[in-house]
This record gives C-alpha cells, structure tokens and sequence, in this order.
C-alpha cells in the first residue's frame, strides 16, 4: 500500500509483540490529515497500544508506520506535530501555567513566544481562571483540557487521545466533547480510543474496529462487538 | 560490661585519635560516595528509560556487579592502581585517593540497580508524557531524577551505608596506616585482633549509630516520596 502524500499514518503489516506473543496487529491502515477517526472495541483489544504505537512510544516492531510520508524512527515532525495523550493525563509539579512553559521551553519556544502562546492557549481553552492553579489539585475534566492544551501550544495538530471522556462526570465529558469538536473544527488531526458513542457519534469520521490486538480498518459494528 | 562503659568513655572523653578515625571515615565515604552517585544516578535512570535489545543482560550485570565481594572490589582496583598498573603514577595505592576509588567502584553499582529498581515504582505515564512531548534523553533523565528523588536518595545513603561499613577495599588499598587512611572498620579489625575492645567498641558503635541514622533518613525519604 503506498501512503497518499496526505496522510498523516500510514501502517503497514504490523505486527507488535508483547512477550513473544502479538499483542496488536495491522494488514493496513491510513489516517488522513485533518481527519478524525475513533478506536472502537472492548477493553483489552489492542486501542492504547495502537495509540501509543502510533506515537512511536512503543517498539521494536514488524512491519511498518509512517507518520507524513516518513518512519516514525528518526521522523523530527513526529515530535514535533504529534502527541499523545493518556487517559488519565499526567501534569507535572507545579502550577498550570508551569505545565504549558515547560512543554514549550521543551520545543525551545524563545520567552516571549511562549508567554503569547500561554496566553492563546488561555483563551482558546478557557484556562484564564486555571493557569495560577496546582496541577495536582485540578478534576479530571480540567486535567484534561489541560493536557491538550499543553499540546496544542506546544504546536501538535495530530493528537492521539486515549479515551479522552472516561470517568468523568456529565459537564466535564460535554466540555471534553466541546473542546475536542472545536480542534476538529480547526483542522486538526485527531485519533482517539472511546467507548462512548455519543462521542463516536459527534467526533469521528470514521471508526476502526479492534477485536483481540487485531485493527480492522473498514470494519462494520458487528465485526468487532 | 566494661568494656562497653570503657568504649562510651572514649567517645564521651573525646578521644583524639577514635574521633580522627571516625572524621575520616566519614570523610572518604562521602566522596566516594559522591563519586559513585555522578555515574551511578545517570546510568540508573538510562537503564529505566532505555528501550535497546540487551536491556534485560545489561540490568542483570549491574545487579551481578552489585554482589561482587569488597576484596575481589578491592584487588580489581588494586591492579589500576598499583606501581605497574595503568593509574599506577598517581600515587593512589596506600593514600586516601585509593580508598576513595575503591569505595566509589563499590558504591557505583549499588547506585545504578537502586535506582533503576526504585525508579521503576515510578507511573510509565509520567515517561511517555516527556517523551511524547518531545523531551530529548537528558532532559528525561534529569525530569525523572527530579521526579524519583526520594528513591535515588534512598539508593545515596545505601552507598554511603554500605562504603562507610566496608573493610576489604579500605584494607587493600589504604593499608590501614595510623593517621592517614585507617578507617572505622580497619581499626575495628586492627584492635579486636590485639584485644584493644574498649576502642573497637566505641567505633562499633559510632558505626551502629551511622547505620541507624542512615535507616532513619531513609525511612523519611520513603515516608516523603508517599
């Protein structure tokens, strides 16, 4: 399979073991700039892991993934672009706005760029009232909308979200959903693992089945229930 | 009994030379322990951040190095330091320099597998989060040292335990002479051989003391990192 020149993944027959045994495997997939695709499956199928290999966050594997036309080893842009984000994000000690710096002295952004870049990161996320918080001390919602936003200043536009809504109360899962629509809406990539449809539903353009480590591109529901 | 009350009259009197022992014993476990921890954290924390085949043989060296006894330690050393070895011009054999080196290349493999093993406690996700963010391999060692303090000065004070109680590399390599590179345990050794128990003693016991604090301290990092 050649990878269309707008593709922000390619993979090809992958294969990742985890102890001698295949912990997750893919014939093929390609995931389109600008595109939005949701991890479908039950717990256990292979998602995090798909994610995360995605973000050349784990490895060796056989086979391969290409992130915008190049392998992920060695790829500047993969850092550069792309993050990944767990589903219980991790904020480092200190404040929220210490958090956004250091992601941005990370990508060696000059002092003044990154205060202008916490500043919109500010205003797009409605972080103004959270930046003086303890990392530490923020809810599940917050922390997630923390954590993408870390990114996004940081100047990923492909993100990979591990069950971004997972165990959150109501208003913060509509804040995560709303968050999430609004990145789509402004042309960024985003690959995510969920279980809740209605986030399905509203976010993805399309979905991938997982049943036992496998990734079926194209899959219908019932092919991976 | 007397010889116990004998040996806290030594340490309570003052006693010049049993305090000089002790101040240089002291002395020569801090740099070497200093030493051992400037290689020793860094490769730790490599360890546990590393993804390369032969990662599990390189743990299991370290861990092996570990157990190596003092005098096998000692003699290693020995052959660098010696008149004919490769260091063997900078006078270290028989001075305070030796037992230094020595007890560093003792400590040094003590601080890797402790803090590689202590930093293993520490969440996955706080690495991927650095990494993902694109943090090069020194920022992720610095970040995770900062982050697995606790357990890395646990992993310290075991070095500094394990030097300051050492006899087999202080004896080969410093000669155990009076007022220049006789430790607590190479008198301990030299005064129990000639019956000298009240000043054997009363170093067994700032030893015991040293032990205790370091435990102590210990337990405040274990408590702190909690």
């Amino acid at each position: 399979m050649r990878p269309s020149p707008s593709a922000a993944f390619s993979v090809a027959r992958l294969a990742f073991r985890y102890e001698r045994r295949v912990a997750v495997s893919c014939e093929g997939l390609e995931i389109g700039l600008g595109e939005s695709v949701a991890f479908v499956g039950p717990n256990g199928s292979g998602k995090t892991t798909m994610l995360k290999l995605l973000n050349g966050l784990l490895g060796p594997f056989d086979g391969s993934i290409e992130f915008l036309g190049r392998p992920l080893r060695g790829n500047p842009q993969l850092r550069r672009r792309s993050v990944y984000v767990h589903q219980h994000p991790v904020l480092f000690a200190g404040t929220v706005r210490d958090n956004l710096a250091y992601a941005l002295r990370l990508k060696r952004f000059g002092r003044e760029e990154s205060a202008r870049r916490i500043d919109e990161a500010a205003e797009r996320f409605a972080l103004g009232g959270l930046l003086a918080r303890e990392a530490g001390r923020l809810s599940g919602g917050e922390t997630q909308r923390v954590a993408v936003a870390r990114a996004v200043a940081a100047g990923a536009d492909v993100l990979l979200l591990d069950e971004p809504t997972s165990s959150m109360d109501a208003e913060s899962e509509a804040g995560v959903r709303s968050l999430l629509a609004s990145l789509k809406g402004s042309g960024a990539t985003l690959v995510f693992s969920a279980h809740d449809e209605t986030l399905v539903r509203d976010i993805a353009d399309r979905t991938i089945g997982f049943a036992g480590g496998r990734a079926l591109d194209g899959a219908r529901q019932g092919d991976y229930r | 009994m007397d010889s116990i009350i004998g040996a806290f009259a030594l340490l309570a009197g003052g006693e010049r030379e049993v305090w000089w022992t002790v101040a240089t014993s002291l002395r020569f476990s801090l740099w070497s322990t200093l030493l051992a921890v400037i290689p020793g954290v860094p490769l730790g924390a490599a360890l546990f951040l590393g993804r390369f085949k032969g990662k599990r043989a390189a743990v299991a060296m370290v861990n092996a190095v570990m157990a190596v006894p003092t005098v096998v330690v000692g003699l290693f050393v020995y052959s660098f330091i010696s008149r004919s070895g490769p260091l063997g011009g900078l006078g270290l054999l028989y001075a305070p320099g030796g037992v230094i080196l020595g007890q560093a290349a003792l400590a040094f493999p003590l601080v890797a597998a402790m803090s590689y093993t202590g930093l293993q406690k520490l969440d996955p996700r706080y690495n991927e989060t650095l990494l993902t963010l694109g943090a090069g391999p020194w920022r992720r060692v610095l970040a995770i040292v900062r982050e697995g303090r606790y357990v890395i000065t646990q992993s310290v004070l075991a070095a500094f335990g394990r030097v300051t109680g050492e006899v087999g590399v202080s004896m080969m390599l410093g000669g155990n002479i009076r007022w220049y590179t006789r430790t607590m345990t190479t008198t301990i050794a030299l005064d129990a051989g000639k019956g000298e128990f009240e000043r054997a003693l009363s170093l067994g016991i700032v030893l015991l003391s040293v032990a205790l604090a370091i435990n102590f301290l210990s337990h405040l990092a274990v408590r702190d990192a909690a």
